[in-house]
């Protein structure tokens, strides 16, 4: 009786988190929203190792910590970062060329003709020419200009899909060789987007880059704030807690666009030795107390408790867990569904996403200037992204609070198990018990 | 060979899982090539499989893998998942590809 009332208060909550998650799959799986979070991973190597290199060259400033702290590598600082200005720095022209491919692959269509009319298109979307001394404008090319790439990138895919499935090409008699006539079928698409581009940034004079600059970066900007943090956070444990990817599913479709624009400007401000404009970045305090919050004291927990199996699985969680790999704690214990650890779980997070931003807005740790991969361990994340031992504090805080508020929860779970292990025991062994 | 294609956010929690269905496949002489592939991938990493297995956590992309690939899809037991139960999840494969 008691387990049936327990499973039904799970499926109301189920309940409710499946409608929020009914449109939430949907949007992600809009082929044009997908192929963006699939270009966007594809241009991850290139962000990762723009990020590395500025991390080496600022080790020859006194960046981090005040000290020069590998004097050697001083005369070498500008040099370095140019690997970090011409990957990381031109996020946007690889994201021009990795959304339409992604775009294309997903469409069924041909991707080598797309990812070329996409890096076309972006081109004529964003650049006015080149001037009479051979220079262009480069603004478009870094981060900034990621939301123009995002709308040149689907414009140009589109278009060209409507002509080829209309069969608005220019076909070739048979026996014309088919590499001649692929060529051939791309030119009337490729005119058309082409000279609508042209025709908005070149004789309109629409800098779509500049609009948005002047438009929608303050509203992007302010997007990082405390609240849409705490909001990211929570909704994401709250699919978690139903045992849903809640950064795939949440987080990176709706805010990866954004967190990779302020991780890019805080790289840029890092380099010029200006300071950093935002407090949330992508793979960055989220990754530094999310997990050692909401997981690591569950591991804990396995491996002092007195349930036998959780023991051994705590054990044999540990290690992806200290890399912040949750999938085996949040099914294996399971916390998906669990009707004792949902409400905590859902708390802390929420808790420790106020507290956490609160720590950086207050100035008690630097911020994060670089992006690395997400399964570093977060006591190595922090100081490697940020440059300060005090995002280590942030880590062991936010264990230390999750672990808190898990305790009286953890007892109840535990005692529940263990009835059931005294149970089981009892039954594997009537002969000694009578 | 029964080719087996893992799928998951990254690859890295269904990769943990992949040495445990290679043994398990092994103590059953049982000729399985088993990989782990981030969905990103899905179209590619599925192009010769016999069947593909989600993770739980990204379950909501059962549908849409569904539509995209050509072999059959199912998502891995939750309990299975997260216990990183090699046997248990081998078996599954072989009842969704009908053995």
């Amino acid at each position: 009786m008691h387990t049936e009332e327990k499973r039904t208060l799970v499926d109301a909550v189920m309940d409710k988190i499946t409608l929020l998650a009914g449109p939430l799959t949907t949007f992600s799986n809009l082929p044009a929203i997908a192929a963006i979070q699939d270009g966007l991973i594809g241009v991850m190597p290139l962000i990762l190792i723009g990020s590395i290199f500025l991390v080496i060259s600022l080790l020859g400033t006194d960046a981090i910590g005040g000290v020069i702290l590998i004097p050697f590598l001083a005369p070498f600082v500008e040099k370095i970062q140019v690997i970090n200005a011409l990957t990381m720095g031109f996020l946007g022209i690889y994201a021009a060329v990795t959304i339409p491919a992604s775009y294309a692959e997903r469409q069924g269509l041909d991707v080598k003709t797309c990812s070329v009319l996409g890096l076309a298109t972006f081109f004529m979307f964003t650049l006015d020419g080149v001037s009479k001394d051979g220079t262009i404008a480069t603004t478009a090319f870094s981060a900034t200009g990621l939301f123009a790439v995002i709308v040149s990138s689907v414009i140009a895919v589109w278009i060209f899909q409507i002509f080829t499935k209309r069969n608005i090409t220019i076909t070739m008699p048979d026996g014309v060789p088919a590499a001649v006539g692929t060529a051939f079928t791309s030119l009337i698409p490729f005119t058309a987007v082409f000279v609508i581009c042209w025709v908005i940034r070149t004789l309109l004079d629409f800098d779509f880059v500049q609009f948005l600059t002047t438009f929608l970066t303050p509203l992007v900007g302010a997007a990082d704030n405390i609240g849409m943090y705490v909001l990211d956070r929570g909704v994401s444990a709250l699919l978690w807690s139903c045992g849903l990817h809640g950064d795939n599913m949440w987080t990176v479709p709706i805010f990866a666009p954004f967190e990779l624009i302020w991780t890019q400007e805080n790289s840029a401000a890092m380099a010029a030795g200006s300071s950093l404009p935002h407090i949330w970045t992508y793979s960055g305090i989220d990754r530094i107390s999310t997990w050692p919050a909401l997981v690591w004291p569950l591991v804990l927990l396995m491996i002092r408790s007195k349930v036998k199996y959780l023991k051994a699985l705590g054990w044999a969680c540990l290690p992806a867990a200290l890399c912040t790999i949750v999938e085996p704690v949040i099914f294996g214990l399971p916390v998906a569904l669990n009707p004792f650890l949902l409400i905590p779980f859902v708390v802390i997070a929420v808790i420790v996403a106020i507290l956490t931003y609160g720590f950086f807005a207050l100035g008690f740790c630097a911020k994060f200037f670089v992006t690395l991969p997400w399964a570093t361990p977060p006591f190595l994340l922090g100081p490697l992204g940020t440059g300060d031992l005090r995002s280590l504090i942030v880590v062991v805080a936010s264990f230390l609070i999750g672990l808190a508020i898990y305790l009286p929860f953890w007892r109840m779970f535990e005692k529940s198990l263990l009835k059931k292990q005294e149970a089981d025991e009892a039954d594997a062994s009537p002969g000694a018990e009578s | 060979m029964k080719k087996i294609v893992l799928l998951c956010s990254a690859g890295m929690s269904t990769s943990l899982l992949v040495t445990r269905i290679r043994e398990a496949a092994r103590s059953q002489a049982y000729d399985a090539q088993v990989d782990a592939y981030p969905l990103s991938q899905a179209e590619k990493a599925a192009a010769h499989a016999d069947v593909v297995l989600i993770g739980p956590q990204v379950r909501f992309q059962l549908d849409d893998l569904k539509k995209r690939l050509s072999c059959p899809v199912d998502v891995i037991d939750m309990m299975a998942y997260g216990t990183m139960d090699g046997a248990k999840t081998l078996a599954q494969a072989q009842k969704v590809m009908g053995e």
